[in-house]
């Protein structure tokens, strides 16, 4: 019975597989539920600093660093992706719209060449995939994707607006996906320097889109018209406007950059969870299969006995 | 009218509470504000918020944020971070200062970076001491 021990060896190691694919699913789905929450915590912030942002900025002299609009010759990406596999199509999906963003060339909404674009990446994938499409990437930081806050971030955002700041990029994007909800996720491009009050805008809107469903939807609406409306407030700005927007500008740019890296977290887990979910169904409907088959070979060999033992005694008498 | 105060962090631990007058630490000197302030919008420098409600104080750590009073006795802080005095253990913060004061004079064998975030994780245990002498 070589056969049917091969098969009952192989079922064990399937059901193994199954409770580790399985406990995978379970893992994905608290850690997915971890980074909505963070999510929405941190939406309170993000919308503040994007009202004071907007009552600030028109009053400062566009000669500010970080709010000049130059000619874009040299872009810097951040893409972000995930350190490890297994989580779906979670990965190709940025990588192809980074290669569109890029391929785009001087139509779309990059406006240079391949040359001329730098990156950081967050997280092992993206550096892999960017070297794959021939760029180096400047830095990396695969410790963001696991415990992203504001210490985290820092050096990234340093990256970025001093890069900015200096002269040396004239457009800063970021890639990331956008959790939608358990099955659908969106990959992003959006432009951090110089700020697009459109980009920064629908990022907020984004914000949002994960409170619904949670019931807590109308309270913020209300919140924000009221916000809205203190607009129009003047304020008395301390020490000065520049002081102001220079304290500002890097707090926006983080609450973007921790919002991409809590919605990127939400989707990688949740396209692991779904992954590892077709895992199990998969292995369970193998389990079935091979049991099947084990249950048939084994049958057969017992009908092979009997008429064996029959033909025996037949030939006796 | 009492004043309606708040604390936002990008970590959300937001307290609100109402209050009658609210003291912090800006980038140009302390300042309290009272009901009725005018609209202010002021950059916060580290150190501590001393909130008062009915004769009782309370002290938070600030970490750097924004300061905004909005027109009807509405004050948010929207701070970096921020923590309750009464969370803080006065040991492990003289601790932390001790161990940030070494590794602060081992600039040289460190990266800019590196050096940048041990001298604010000392900066923000300070504001956290100054807060718990205030309990005191």
């Amino acid at each position: 019975m070589a056969g049917a021990l091969d098969i009952q060896r192989r079922i064990k190691s399937i059901k193994n597989t199954k409770k580790v694919t399985k406990a995978m699913e379970i893992v994905s789905a608290a850690k997915m539920k971890k980074a909505i929450d963070q999510v929405t915590r941190l939406r309170p912030y993000a919308v503040a600093m994007h009202r004071l942002f907007e009552s600030v900025a028109p009053n400062v002299p566009s000669e500010h660093p970080l709010l000049a609009q130059r000619d874009v010759k040299n872009i810097l990406m951040v893409v972000i992706a995930s350190n490890k596999g297994l989580c779906g199509g979670f990965n190709s999906a940025i990588a192809k719209v980074v290669r569109a963003t890029i391929d785009a060339g001087d139509t779309g909404n990059v406006g240079v060449q391949k040359d001329h674009i730098a990156t950081i990446t967050v997280g092992r994938k993206a550096d892999a995939m960017m070297k794959r499409l021939g760029i180096d990437p400047l830095a990396t930081f695969p410790e963001l994707n696991y415990a992203p806050d504001s210490p985290a971030v820092a050096p990234l955002l340093k990256m970025i607006t001093q890069g900015y700041a200096d002269g040396t990029y004239d457009k800063v994007l970021m890639v990331y996906t956008d959790y939608v909800n358990p099955i659908t996720q969106e990959q992003k491009v959006r432009q951090l320097l110089p700020v697009s009050e459109a980009d920064l805008g629908s990022q907020i809107a984004d914000m949002d889109a994960v409170h619904v469903g949670d019931g807590t939807d109308s309270d913020v609406s209300d919140d924000q018209r009221k916000d809205r409306s203190a607009l129009s407030a003047e304020y008395v700005v301390e020490p000065s406007n520049e002081a102001a927007i220079a304290a500002l500008m890097p707090r926006v740019l983080e609450s973007q950059i921790l919002h991409a890296l809590y919605e990127s977290n939400a989707s990688k887990e949740s396209s692991r969870m779904m992954a590892m979910k077709n895992a199990t169904d998969a292995a369970g409907d193998i389990v079935d299969d091979l049991t099947l088959a084990y249950n048939k070979m084994r049958q057969a060999k017992i009908t092979q006995e009997i008429s064996e033992i029959s033909a025996g005694r037949a030939a006796l008498e | 009218m009492p004043i309606q105060f708040k604390i936002v962090t990008p970590a959300g631990m937001s307290i609100e509470e109402t209050v009658d007058s609210v003291t912090v630490d800006t980038a140009d000197g302390q300042i309290t504000v009272l009901p009725n302030h005018t609209p202010l919008l002021s950059v916060l420098a580290q150190g501590e918020v001393m909130v008062r409600k009915a004769g009782a104080e309370e002290s938070y750590a600030i970490f750097g944020g924004f300061l905004e009073v909005k027109k009807g006795s509405e004050v948010t802080l929207l701070a970096d971070g921020a923590e309750s005095g009464l969370e803080l253990d006065e040991t492990k913060v003289k601790e932390a200062i001790e161990r940030g004061k070494e590794l602060k004079k081992q600039e040289s064998s460190m990266d800019a970076q590196e050096y940048a975030r041990v001298a604010a994780a000392l900066e923000r245990d300070l504001a956290r001491l100054r807060v718990l002498r205030r309990r005191r």
